[in-house]
């Protein structure tokens, strides 16, 4: 049986180690000079940088991305950093951003910043949708619903934008409790070492160690469709044919090269579908500095601030991705779709966030990462997923155009893969994770 | 015809060198994304919320090799 892939992102090569696992002749079609997609390093002045995703995995080494990874054999070491996620919050209570200072509080202590009222709201809502869900509306709007106080929206705005790049207002109220519930099930965020790269590399050689051919510089232009079905591609003019087809570049940009096969008569419904996806977006700021600036390698909220979500200081629990003495934070902002025309001055407001968290702190701007449209954050918002199938037999979309429910970022993409394969290969068809 | 076309380009080529404009254009597709500073050998390229080509770019194209949304122009 043969595999021909599209796109060497994690998704991409996610599916093609497990299908090169499985025995499947694996080709995977990258049309870029290197492969990782969104998730994996760049070298900058000896800093190792990510292309997109921030060097972390959601839910550690207990999360479904780990679990493949184990599943697949690919050697990657994830540590979960202490203390897993701190919230910054202005010294003086109610002050003005984080200008008169700041203190950081264990995440779990969000629930004391509300109203005695609120709190003890919040006690028995932590039971309540734990047994039944809430699943209507957006979060925010059940937030307006429950725990009606600036607060809440502040951190789940912190929350959400860190995790998702969304709003509260713009996450189904069904996928956050999704995710709460995962983040019950699996736990909190680890670091790989050796960044996204790690990941990435492992998989490459697993693909490549089974057999398998990985084409850099591969443009796919055509995925050719015969009797509804997909039977192979056309790459750089070259016609390459397979038993099935797996893209890692999202629902519509796959539809793009199905030679109108899809916007055609029976299958609108799915075209209608797939058109209203929207992907999320979002800035990264990379600091780098001599001195730490936050000294764990645990996740900071930060709700108080103009624009700047959260942040991870990764180099205290891996070194290596700054030259020696160096260290290496990242902060990430959302980007609301009606604000990218300015993102200058979103961007702006960001660097102005980090001045006065660090002030009188020396550090470095070392890069601006700014992610939107046809290279987001998410190419599907959380939420919106349409599953991995489409309407032609032998063809699945995979990576973060086609996410399972509650997955954040790279867990949702290795929940779509593992769904996907379990269509491919049958259920119960899991390895057992020998290298 | 052909040959006129040549010596055009050519011209263009010339006085584009001399006044020190570079050849590499980044088009309203770039999203800032920064993948292609850290391929740039010579620290040409400058990212906030897009790229900028600078004075030090050699149009060697090598950044285009690596832009996901094919927005540098290379000359040909």
């Amino acid at each position: 049986m043969k595999a021909l892939i599209i796109g060497a992102g994690l998704g991409g090569l996610l599916s093609g180690a497990r299908l090169a696992r499985a025995g499947y002749e694996v080709e995977v079609f990258e049309r870029l000079a290197m492969i990782g997609g969104r998730f994996t390093n760049i070298e900058y002045k000896g800093f190792k940088l990510s292309t997109g995703a921030l060097h972390m995995i959601p839910h550690g080494p207990g999360g479904p991305l780990a679990q493949l990874l184990t599943e697949v054999g690919a050697d990657v070491e994830i540590v979960r950093p202490s203390p897993l996620s701190m919230i910054r919050i202005p010294k003086i209570k109610g002050g003005n951003y984080y200008k008169e200072g700041y203190v950081d509080i264990p995440f779990s202590g969000f629930k004391n910043q509300f109203s005695m009222m609120n709190q003890l709201k919040l006690a028995s809502l932590l039971v309540t949708t734990r047994i039944n869900p809430p699943k209507e509306g957006t979060f925010g709007k059940w937030i307006s619903r429950n725990v009606k106080e600036e607060w809440a929206f502040k951190i789940a705005d912190a929350f959400c934008g860190w995790s998702l790049s969304l709003g509260c207002f713009d996450v189904s109220t069904k996928e956050a409790f999704a995710i709460f519930e995962n983040l019950y099930r699996y736990g909190g965020s680890g670091i790989p070492i050796g960044g996204c790269r790690a990941v990435v590399d492992a998989l490459a050689d697993i693909i490549t160690s089974n057999g398998g051919v990985i084409h850099t510089g591969a443009d796919v232009s055509e995925v050719i469709i015969r009797d509804n079905s997909a039977a192979g591609l056309v790459v750089n003019n070259v016609e390459y044919f397979g038993d099935v087809t797996i893209s890692d570049i999202g629902h519509l940009e796959t539809s793009r090269l199905c030679n109108g096969a899809v916007e055609s008569g029976k299958h609108t419904q799915y075209f209608e579908k797939i058109r209203k996806i929207m992907p999320s977006a979002g800035v990264k700021i990379c600091l780098s500095s001599d001195e730490p600036l936050i000294g764990h390698g645990g996740v900071i909220f930060t709700p108080n601030a103009r624009r700047i979500n959260g942040m991870n200081e990764v180099t205290n629990v891996d070194p290596g991705l700054a030259p020696p003495g160096k260290h290496l934070l990242m902060s990430h902002m959302c980007v609301q779709q009606d604000r990218l025309k300015y993102l200058e001055d979103e961007i702006d407001l960001g660097l102005h966030d980090l001045k006065e968290m660090f002030a009188g702190k020396k550090y470095e701007v070392l890069l601006i990462q700014s992610h939107s449209n046809g290279w987001p954050v998410n190419r599907s918002a959380s939420g919106l997923d349409v599953g991995n199938k489409t309407p032609f037999t032998d063809l699945y979309v995979v990576g973060d155009g086609a996410k399972g429910e509650g997955g954040i970022e790279v867990e949702g993409v290795a929940l779509g893969v593992s769904a996907t394969m379990d269509i491919i290969l049958g259920q119960g068809n899991r390895l057992d994770g020998c290298n | 015809m052909i040959c006129g076309t040549i010596m055009l380009l050519f011209i263009e080529y010339v006085s584009k060198s001399k006044s020190g404009e570079k050849f590499m254009i980044i088009n309203q597709d770039c999203v800032g994304c920064a993948q292609c500073v850290a391929f740039c050998e010579q620290d040409a390229i400058k990212v906030k919320g897009r790229a900028y080509i600078m004075e030090a770019c050699i149009d060697c194209g090598f950044c285009a090799a690596y832009c996901p949304m094919k927005a540098i122009e290379v000359p040909v």
